[in-house]
């Protein structure tokens, strides 16, 4: 694996990525046909280079299988309120059930991913309702940031600490 | 996973929940990203709209696998569909459509020409699944709004057609087809706009749903939604609206944030409801000309179904075609009647009781009127109340009662003032008539233009009047 070229992630990314942000992960298998998933949470880890990503045990199947063969994931955040996101790009570094520590992490995930949905129109409900738990939890690299924010630039290496 | 089929799921791509792309590169690096716009072409292909040149465009052209995830917005079931990239069109019907419905955010929001659909990439699909339990099972019956249902949409028509074709003149058309509209189909905030003379902006003559002040907003044409539907003379509907103007508005401030300021322009506030949620604007046409614009809207995102569109659309056919009858009638009537106007206490007995004001109001107060002849504006005690020809129209009626104390006019004669500007055939007289009366009777109720006979009315006074004319500062 590359050693990390991207700065850790900065206490704005941080701070944006904790405020009730809409999480998809992407993956692909060995024969490069992608997959996308919801995810219901994200933790980054102190070291600010790594993150843990929670995944529905009961809608994950194709993404654990595609991580199995090929590691490299996306993950795309993205704030309802006004479409800022940002993609962060890596390697997975390990796959397991979520410990039950995890599963208010996730609700209170949830809680807050639905209240930002509530503003825009979309009953509160829709988001608890989500399939939850138990949980997989997929552990990575974060190893490229990328501006996802629809617009010209969209797609662009981010080179600040902010969006 | 349970194989769905795409026909099946066609809301799912109103705008109302976002759809999610992800792709892959040549060295398998997989990329997720939302789409603005889907759009379902049949049951094996859909597009995909493309303002922006970016990674999945890319990756599109290295492997033109990708995976499609979107949403039911009634139940939010989750779908995943396998896609492979096809072609990309630059032009034609499938372009210019997912072209407009951007064109209408892009306006919306200022952006004209920057936030525009460079291609529709098309890709078809080879398969579809509903994600199993996506929603914890049992949770799935959460809906985002009552949908009303339609009674019987056959006899319904039959009703409108009906009022429409009894319609006695424009007022009474319009009137008529609307109060069916909101009775039948609880379309409940609808509105009808006509070119005004310089064929630059439409003007709202008949509305209902937003109280008397909907009369008399106007439209730009090319520009948002109404403009968009008058300029190209095809239908147009938005749902989801607040999720595509907050899309349109994220990419302003990406533009903004580029040094792009100077290419925008200011954001215009939306005509009719201010928190309208879905919004369809139909073009009225005869042959090829446009004869207005008629535009439903509601705050709920999904109440503007695919089936309104070809339903709403034959009705507006039968408007337009009404509504131009109606002015053929006119035009003859108008050529048939006496050159001379009618003198003032003229043996012109009333034929039917005044059909706009059903009260009549007085006061001893007076009512100034003020006219800006370097824009033809007429204001009524410093409030703006009418322009263009229908304010010349008032003036000059205003003026003659001044001067003489003549109180009974024709169509006729007003066409055949050259200083008012009408043309001289497809005058629209009896349209800018009734905008001026409804303005008055909002604005100014003590002064009215009562119909008298057809083509005929008289101006009504229930308290003086003061008129000073200047020019613009």
């Amino acid at each position: 694996m590359a050693a990390p070229s991207q700065t850790p992630l900065s206490d704005e990314l941080i701070a944006f990525l904790a405020q009730g942000v809409s999480l998809l992960v992407g993956t692909c298998d060995a024969s490069r046909t992608p997959h996308s998933l919801r995810a219901t949470g994200m933790r980054i880890h102190d070291d600010r280079r790594h993150a843990t990503v929670y995944l529905p045990a009961v809608t994950s199947r194709n993404t654990v299988t595609d991580v199995a063969v090929n590691p490299r994931v996306a993950v795309l955040a993205s704030l309802p309120l006004d479409h800022r996101s940002l993609q962060l790009k890596g390697a997975v570094t390990r796959v397991g059930t979520a410990p039950g520590e995890a599963q208010p992490f996730i609700e209170e995930y949830l809680a807050g991913f639905g209240r930002v949905l509530e503003v825009v129109g979309m009953p509160y409900e829709v988001i608890t309702n989500l399939s939850h738990w138990p949980s997989v939890a997929l552990e990575f690299s974060v190893d490229e940031l990328y501006v996802q924010t629809p617009g010209p630039g969209a797609g662009a290496r981010l080179t600040g600490t902010t969006l | 996973m349970t194989q769905v089929r795409l026909e099946q799921l066609v809301r799912c791509f109103e705008g109302i929940t976002p759809c999610a792309i992800a792709t892959a590169s040549a060295d398998g690096t997989p990329n997720i990203t939302y789409l603005s716009q889907v759009q379902y072409i049949d049951s094996t292909h859909i597009a995909l709209s493309r303002q922006f040149f970016n990674k999945t465009q890319q990756n599109l052209a290295a492997n033109p696998r990708a995976s499609l995830q979107f949403y039911d917005p009634l139940t939010f079931n989750a779908y995943h569909a396998l896609i492979r990239f096809d072609h990309s069109e630059t032009s034609g019907p499938l372009f210019d459509a997912m072209s407009a419905r951007i064109q209408v955010i892009a306006t919306h929001t200022g952006m004209a020409g920057i936030f525009r659909l460079i291609g529709a990439d098309v890709c078809e699909v080879l398969s579809v699944e509903r994600v199993e339990e996506f929603l914890i099972p049992g949770a799935d019956t959460v809906r985002l709004s009552h949908v009303p249902g339609v009674m019987t949409e056959l006899r319904g028509l039959q009703l409108v057609s009906d009022r429409i074709n009894r319609a006695r003149d424009l007022d009474d058309l319009l009137t008529s087809a609307l109060s069916a509209l909101d009775e039948l189909f609880g379309l409940h905030h609808s509105m009808v706009l006509l070119p005004d003379e310089s064929g630059q902006r439409l003007v709202t003559i008949a509305s209902r749903g937003y109280g008397e002040s909907g009369v008399g907003a106007e439209a730009q044409l090319g520009t948002g939604l109404i403009g968009t539907v008058a300029a190209t003379h095809k239908l147009l509907r938005v749902s989801g609206l607040g999720q595509e103007l907050r899309y349109g508005r994220a990419i302003r401030e990406r533009v903004r944030d580029q040094g792009g300021d100077a290419q925008l322009t200011p954001e215009i506030p939306l005509p009719g409801l201010p928190d309208a949620a879905s919004q369809l604007a139909l073009p009225m046409l005869v042959g090829d000309e446009l004869i207005g614009v008629i535009v439903f809207e509601s705050q709920s995102n999904l109440a503007m179904r695919l089936w309104h569109e070809s339903f709403l659309q034959i009705l507006a056919n039968q408007i337009a075609i009404g509504l131009d009858r109606l002015r053929q009638q006119e035009d003859e009537e108008s050529s048939s009647q006496p050159p001379v106007p009618a003198p003032s206490g003229a043996a012109l007995a009333p034929a039917r009781a005044a059909p706009i004001s059903s009260f009549q109001v007085s006061s001893d107060k007076v009512r100034k009127f003020q006219f800006f002849r370097n824009d033809d504006c007429v204001f009524v005690d410093g409030e703006y109340l009418v322009r263009n020809v229908p304010g010349k129209i008032l003036w000059k009626i205003l003026n003659e009662h001044q001067r003489g104390a003549r109180t009974q006019f024709t169509n006729r004669e007003l066409r055949l003032d050259p200083t008012l500007g009408l043309p001289p055939i497809k005058d629209n007289l009896e349209s800018r008539l009734i905008l001026l009366r409804k303005r008055l009777l909002e604005k100014c109720p003590e002064v009215r233009l009562v119909p008298t006979q057809r083509g005929r009315f008289a101006l009504e006074l229930g308290c003086p009047v003061e008129l000073t004319e200047r020019d613009h500062s």
